[in-house]
């Protein structure tokens, strides 16, 4: 047996994890960063919940119908239950596990491209549903003034997630670690092994003891959830909702560039894609070009791809791995 | 679990399949016992893979049912029926490109069973079986990266960790060398000293002949005579089947 090196990626996590921790204790007044660490951070939520079920191979194109139900959910069950915000999302997160579940009964038996092509065609029923139900859904006016996150007391400290962008920057790190880590277990678990030999040969996998149907099934429902949940949080975040903004086509893309940027097979993956991507959106292209800044993020995209064909993450462990032996 | 060597292992009864409106398997009925080795012998598109297919949970039969050991398994998903103790391997190696050998080997023995967790004790599993299939020195090497001949050994080593009792292995000597051959026999003898039940699909006749017990002959769907195998390689429509349409065309014209 080779003689194996230190493993340091623990210890770099734990540093990474402090920096991330500690940073805004020092730039008390650096509000705009806030925001965008808080949102590159929501981002990298999203995507490691679309990234669930793209490990078992199926890249979805119709995430946004997850999200879309889920920031309705939410919202139309605090506009009339008048439930607190935290419940209400978890409501939304259910909504688009619901969706889940017919989508994994209708689209169980495609694959690849036919998979992608009906997953985009997807997202249009729930929007138009919604864009006409004017009723209950007031339509494609949408809603405003949705309430923000209610601030929490925790022994005498006042948690003001939605009022201080700071708190607000906590929550969503902290919704990203969980969300990650349960991102974590898809990839190192022994389900994650399953997820991993469906994505490698499904057939010789189903041969070898793998329950193929059952694996994608929890892989399914766990993305749909965790999306929903992400499209709840959302809302209350932005304080609107309509149906143009929450089923668009740039909320199925994103995640998914975001984690084949970062690299789809790495834990990290696509929290890395969402760090560098998002951030370099908001400060540079933004000011450079406000028009046009969503070229720019689709010619990084092409790059990626011409480039770093399994993402920067892969791209970096084969550095590292040069570096060290 | 012992078992008297003369327990059915395996049944077909009257199992049939058709592929979009085309017959494949007409009526196949087929029993077999523990511990014996049968080969299924027959042209391209016999349905010699269709049977394994089905029986392994992949295909659907149209007509007819498949017993395991009294257990109708007809209906059961595959990863049920290899919990059950049927392991297969494929004719065109089916591995998992990006893990090693040794990764692709410890799928079968994490998942070959229920409930197995992961762990240091099981890795070692999967190194003796990489040494029986002899590719102990390839365990860090990515399966694309194997030869066919080792990918061939390797579809073994992965099936045997699923720990089965019954085996199938399809054309696992095709294309390989005689020496390589050579070891195939010495491999599937040793896995019937093991008390395991197999089932060979030879397209050659190279490696059957040798090693089985019984030889099942089958011909655009159909079981045309299964029996020893001296008997059956003499039977004259083996002979013709395997020979194909030539040596027919040729009998006629002999006789005009």
């Amino acid at each position: 047996m080779m003689k194996r090196k230190p493993d340091l990626s623990p210890v770099l996590m734990l540093v990474l994890l402090v920096l991330f921790l500690v940073w805004p204790l020092f730039a008390k007044e650096a509000v705009l960063y806030f925001r965008v660490m808080g949102m590159a951070c929501f981002y990298g939520a999203l995507a490691f919940s679309w990234n669930l079920y793209a490990l078992t191979g199926a890249i979805s194109l119709g995430h946004a119908a997850f999200f879309g139900l889920g920031a309705y959910g939410s919202v139309l069950a605090n506009h009339y239950w008048h439930i607190s915000p935290y419940l209400s999302i978890l409501l939304g997160g259910l909504m688009g596990a619901v969706y889940g579940f017919f989508w994994n009964i209708t689209f169980r038996n495609l694959r690849g491209a036919r998979f992608a092509l009906a997953t985009l065609a997807s997202v249009e029923i729930p929007k138009v549903i919604i864009d006409n139900w004017d009723t209950f859904t007031f339509g494609s006016l949408g809603l405003v003034g949705i309430p923000p996150l209610p601030s929490l007391e925790l022994g005498g400290a006042v948690l003001a997630f939605g009022k201080s962008l700071r708190a607000q920057y906590y929550f969503l790190f902290l919704f990203m670690l969980l969300i990650g880590c349960i991102h974590k277990r898809a990839i190192t678990s022994r389900w994650g092994w399953a997820i991993r030999s469906i994505r490698e040969d499904e057939v010789a996998a189903a041969t070898l003891g793998v329950d193929v149907a059952g694996t994608r099934f929890q892989a399914l429902m766990l993305s749909a959830f965790l999306t929903g949940l992400c499209g709840g949080l959302y809302v209350h975040l932005l304080g609107l909702v309509e149906p143009a903004l929450v089923f668009s086509l740039h909320l199925s893309a994103l995640p998914l560039v975001l984690s084949i940027f970062g690299g789809r097979y790495q834990f990290y993956g696509p929290l890395l894609g969402a760090l560098i991507l998002y951030p370099v959106d908001q400060f540079f292209f933004h000011s450079w070009v406000p028009v046009g800044h969503a070229a720019l993020y689709g010619l990084v995209v092409i790059a990626a791809l011409l480039f770093f064909p399994r993402g920067i993450g892969a791209w970096v462990q084969q550095r590292m791995k040069y570096a060290w032996n | 679990m012992g078992t008297a060597a003369n327990e059915v292992c395996l049944e077909l009864r009257h199992v049939g399949i058709d592929f979009q409106r085309q017959c494949v398997l007409r009526d196949v009925s087929l029993t077999i016992r523990e511990q014996e080795i049968v080969s299924v012998i027959g042209p391209n598109g016999a349905g010699k893979t269709t049977i394994f297919g089905i029986v392994c949970g992949q295909l659907r039969p149209t007509r007819g049912s498949v017993f395991y050991r009294g257990h109708d398994i007809t209906r059961w998903p595959p990863h049920r029926i290899c919990h059950a103790g049927i392991g297969r391997t494929f004719q065109i190696a089916r591995p998992f490109p990006e893990m090693t050998a040794l990764e692709n080997v410890l799928i079968g023995v994490w998942f070959g069973k229920q409930g197995n967790p992961p762990g240091r004790g099981r890795n070692s599993e999967g190194a003796e079986l990489l040494e029986l299939v002899g590719l102990s020195h390839k365990g860090n090497v990515p399966a694309r990266e194997l030869t066919l001949s080792e990918l061939r050994r390797l579809e073994v080593a992965r099936a045997l960790a699923t720990k089965p009792r019954l085996l199938l292995l399809d054309e696992i000597a095709a294309g390989l060398s005689p020496r390589a051959i050579a070891q195939a026999v010495k491999l599937v003898k040793a896995l019937r000293d093991r008390g395991l039940t197999l089932i060979l699909i030879d397209h050659f006749l190279n490696l059957t002949a040798r090693v089985s017990d019984r030889l099942v002959a089958l011909d655009q769907g159909e079981i045309i005579i299964e029996g020893k195998p001296a008997e059956v390689l003499e039977y004259p429509e083996v002979v013709s089947a395997y020979l194909g349409e030539r040596q027919r065309r040729g009998e006629e014209e002999e006789g005009a």
